[in-house]
């Protein structure tokens, strides 16, 4: 069948009715030999005109001419197709061509030709040209929207982290409020009212309960229960309460005792919307102890008020900024004032005018620093007379230091301050009349005795028998009323107003000063006085002497069989000195313990002299430095003097 | 022997006392005139240049300081006053004289504070010791 089809015919129609251009070049001289209506079409030409042309001058297309001429030759020497594609410019348009090549072979084998096929390719061209450019704008359009979408990621990523941080503070306030809730030691709870049903009780149920709840109530696990349940005694009053509060919205304070375990509480109950339910929350806490201690501070309270109306003194008490607050009916009694007269500053009316301004300063101070009150001061009396009191305020304080309140008394001592005075009187006057006395007897002694010895000394010749002798009698007893009166002038004089002020008096010092005056006598006796380190302490230089002088001198004139030894030594006993000054001599009679330091008291006759004011004097001046004097004793062994002299 | 007579005046009521410091001077050398105030009051208006005595300006003065009507202290500040006898010597002689009374003579300057011994030894002596101070240039 195949071998009876016009194969060249066919070829011949295809080409002919193809609407691609073809053409067919002969390799003997590379011109066309052939050419079809699309390739005369495309070139503008008739097929005599094409025919005998070479190719680049077919198509007019010199740009290409070589190259197709050279590709030509190529698909005649290899004998395989080519493809080549070029573009041709005319009028600023370009157009792009493909040119197709494949030889012809002869039934020999050599080859006759090549045909052509020619390929506008421009609108391929363009279309991969728009192709690229659509995905050029594609990509900047993508970039664009790659940052667009950056922007909104940022915006979401902040939203994101914004909620995020919300939900966390959420997180973090509802632990707060959580661990708020648990740590605060007041016991909370939220309770929510249960709907009534009818003929049922008012009732709420607990919500929430912290952790102090038991620990403040003694009630635990009340979550989820009633307080009906929970608290069968007082909870019908309770849920009154707080159904108030719900209704009218506003706040209650109030105690309760719990008969359930005896505690006292102290609640504040108040409106709340939670979850967008109105709710009561209760905050409260466990005031039993303080609660005791209201109660005992009244009892001590009455305490304090029945022994101060029961006591002879004026009674007060202050505020801790000193406002006077108390005073007992003595002084209602006293000033004829009411207490309301009285209290506050009112008080101060009733001071003596001569002691208001030093009362007033002195109890401001004492309120500012806190130091005791003590004042002797007057106070007048309901008929005018002011009477002299003593006046002792002490402050009270708390646990913590603080002043809390002030506790004075007031004691009328007017009798003791005129005792006192009369006292004072009598002895200034007593002392004066010594002082007097001592003084101006010395003028007439010694007249007595001048004129005594200018008598034998002028007259001594003519008296006679035992004339001399009772001059001498005189001279003798004049001399020792003179030493007397000395000593008495010396006893009168210490403490007196002159020796107000003390020194700083190294006693040391003074023992040696003793040993100086005493010289003779101990050089006499043979006495051994040895002294321990003595301090130093307030007081008269001469004064210690004197004491020291006497009572060492003392041990020296009554000494025993043997030669004196005397020695002086000191301890600190608490918040003073004492002294002993030891001799080993006579002793004395524990009877005459006390007596000894009496004015003109002797144990002993004329044969140890000695005016008896010796040990007067001693015990006036410890004493008038604060300290006591007394003396322990062995008869035929030994004395010991001690005094006391403060540090 | 000085042939100088000295006026002395003497501040006493005890003539027991005047008489021994007369023989106290004597027995020293001394020749000398006293005037003799025997109160306070007298002695107030001697150093106060009034009176008996308004012009006299004594050598030397030899005070007591017990007297009826008034002190020898009082006394002694008057002449310390005084333009005629702010520098005259003036000397106590007191049988007895508080600490305080000592520090207050002290104070007005005086020349020599003798206390009246009553061993008449002493008292003789102190002729002497106003001797000395009368020939004091």
């Amino acid at each position: 069948m195949a071998r009876d089809f016009d194969f060249l015919g066919m070829c011949q129609t295809i080409a002919e009715s193809s609407p691609m251009p073809m053409a067919a070049v002969d390799n003997a001289n590379l011109l066309l030999c052939y050419a079809n209506p699309a390739f005369c079409r495309l070139l503008g030409k008739t097929n005599q005109q094409l025919i005998g042309e070479t190719l680049p001058e077919a198509t007019n297309d010199a740009a290409n001419g070589e190259g197709l001429q050279s590709l030509l030759r190529r698909v005649f020497k290899t004998g395989k197709a080519e493809i080549h594609t070029g573009v041709k410019e005319e009028f600023q348009d370009a157009f792009y061509w493909s040119y197709s090549m494949w030889p012809i072979v002869a039934p020999a084998g050599d080859i006759a030709g090549a045909v052509i096929q020619v390929t506008e390719t421009t609108s391929h061209h363009n279309q991969s040209t728009a192709m690229n450019q659509a995905l050029l704008v594609g990509s900047v359009l993508q970039h664009e929207l790659t940052e667009a979408s950056e922007i909104v990621n940022v915006q979401l990523r902040h939203e994101i982290a914004e909620r995020k941080r919300a939900a966390k503070l959420l997180k973090e306030s509802e632990q707060k409020y959580r661990a708020l809730f648990d740590s605060i030691d007041e016991g909370f709870c939220i309770i929510e009212k249960i709907e009534e049903r009818p003929g049922g009780k008012l009732d709420f149920r607990y919500i929430e309960a912290n952790q102090a709840f038991g620990e403040q109530s003694g009630v635990n696990n009340v979550e989820g229960k009633t307080i009906r349940q929970m608290f069968p005694e007082v909870g019908e009053e309770w849920c009154d309460t707080y159904e108030a509060v719900l209704r009218t919205g506003k706040p209650i304070r109030f105690e309760r005792g719990l008969t359930e375990n005896g505690r006292q509480l102290e609640l504040y109950a108040f409106r709340i919307t939670m979850d967008g339910q109105i709710r009561v929350a209760v905050i409260f806490k466990d005031i039993t102890g303080r609660k005791r201690s209201e109660a005992e501070a009244q009892r001590n309270a009455k305490r304090f008020r029945f022994l101060s109306e029961s006591m002879p003194q004026k009674i007060f008490t202050a505020t801790h900024i000193g406002d006077i607050d108390y005073f007992n009916q003595l002084w209602m009694d006293y000033t004829g004032a009411t207490i309301e007269q009285l209290k506050g500053s009112g008080w101060v009316r009733f001071v003596h005018p001569d002691c208001m301004e030093e009362t007033v300063r002195r109890w401001k101070r004492c309120v500012e620093t806190g130091e005791q009150f003590n004042l002797v001061h007057r106070f007048r009396r309901a008929d005018g007379v002011s009477r002299w009191h003593l006046t002792l305020a002490q402050s009270m304080r708390t646990s913590t230091g603080a002043i809390s309140m002030w506790i004075g008394s007031s004691t009328d001592i007017q009798e003791q301050k005129e005792t006192e005075q009369e006292l004072r009187r009598a002895n200034d006057d007593l002392n004066q009349f010594a002082f007097a006395a001592s003084h101006d007897l010395q003028e007439p002694l010694r007249m007595i005795t001048s004129y005594s010895q200018l008598l034998i000394n002028e007259y001594g010749a003519n008296l006679q028998g035992d004339a001399t002798m009772f001059v001498n009698f005189i001279t003798r007893g004049v001399k020792q009323m003179q030493e007397l009166l000395a000593d008495l002038l010396s006893f009168s004089e210490i403490g007196s107003k002159s020796e107000e002020s003390h020194d700083l008096v190294d006693l040391n010092v003074v023992v040696e000063t003793v040993r100086r005056n005493l010289g003779m006598a101990i050089e006499e006796s043979g006495a051994i006085i040895s002294c321990a380190e003595l301090p130093s302490v307030l007081g008269h230089h001469a004064r210690f002497v004197q004491l020291f002088q006497n009572l060492i001198g003392n041990g020296i004139k009554y000494h025993g069989a043997q030669p004196p030894r005397i020695h002086v030594s000191v301890q600190q006993k608490g918040q003073e000195w004492r002294f002993a000054v030891a001799d080993n001599g006579m002793g004395i009679e524990p009877e005459y313990f006390q007596t000894i330091f009496g004015v003109f008291k002797r144990l002993h006759g004329k044969a140890i002299p000695g005016t008896g004011i010796g040990l007067a004097i001693c015990q006036r001046v410890v004493e008038r430095c604060g300290g006591r004097i007394w003396v322990e004793s062995q008869i035929g062994s030994c004395t010991t003097f001690y005094f006391t002299l403060p540090l | 022997m000085i042939d100088k007579t000295f006026q002395i005046l003497v501040l006493e009521d005890n003539d027991g006392d005047v008489y021994l410091l007369k023989k106290a001077l004597t027995n020293a050398g001394v020749r000398f005139q006293m005037t003799v105030i025997e109160d306070g009051a007298s002695g107030l208006a001697f150093a106060r240049r009034r009176g008996e005595h308004a012009a006299f300006i004594p050598d030397l003065a030899v005070l007591d300081l017990n007297l009826p009507k008034g002190g020898g202290l009082a006394v002694l500040e008057a002449i310390r006053m005084s333009k005629d006898l702010e520098h005259l010597p003036v000397v106590i002689a007191t049988s007895s004289a508080t600490s305080g009374e000592r520090a207050a003579a002290e104070d007005f300057k005086v020349a020599q504070f003798i206390t009246k011994p009553s061993a008449l030894e002493e008292c003789l002596k102190i002729g002497a010791t106003l001797k000395a101070l009368l020939m004091k240039p």
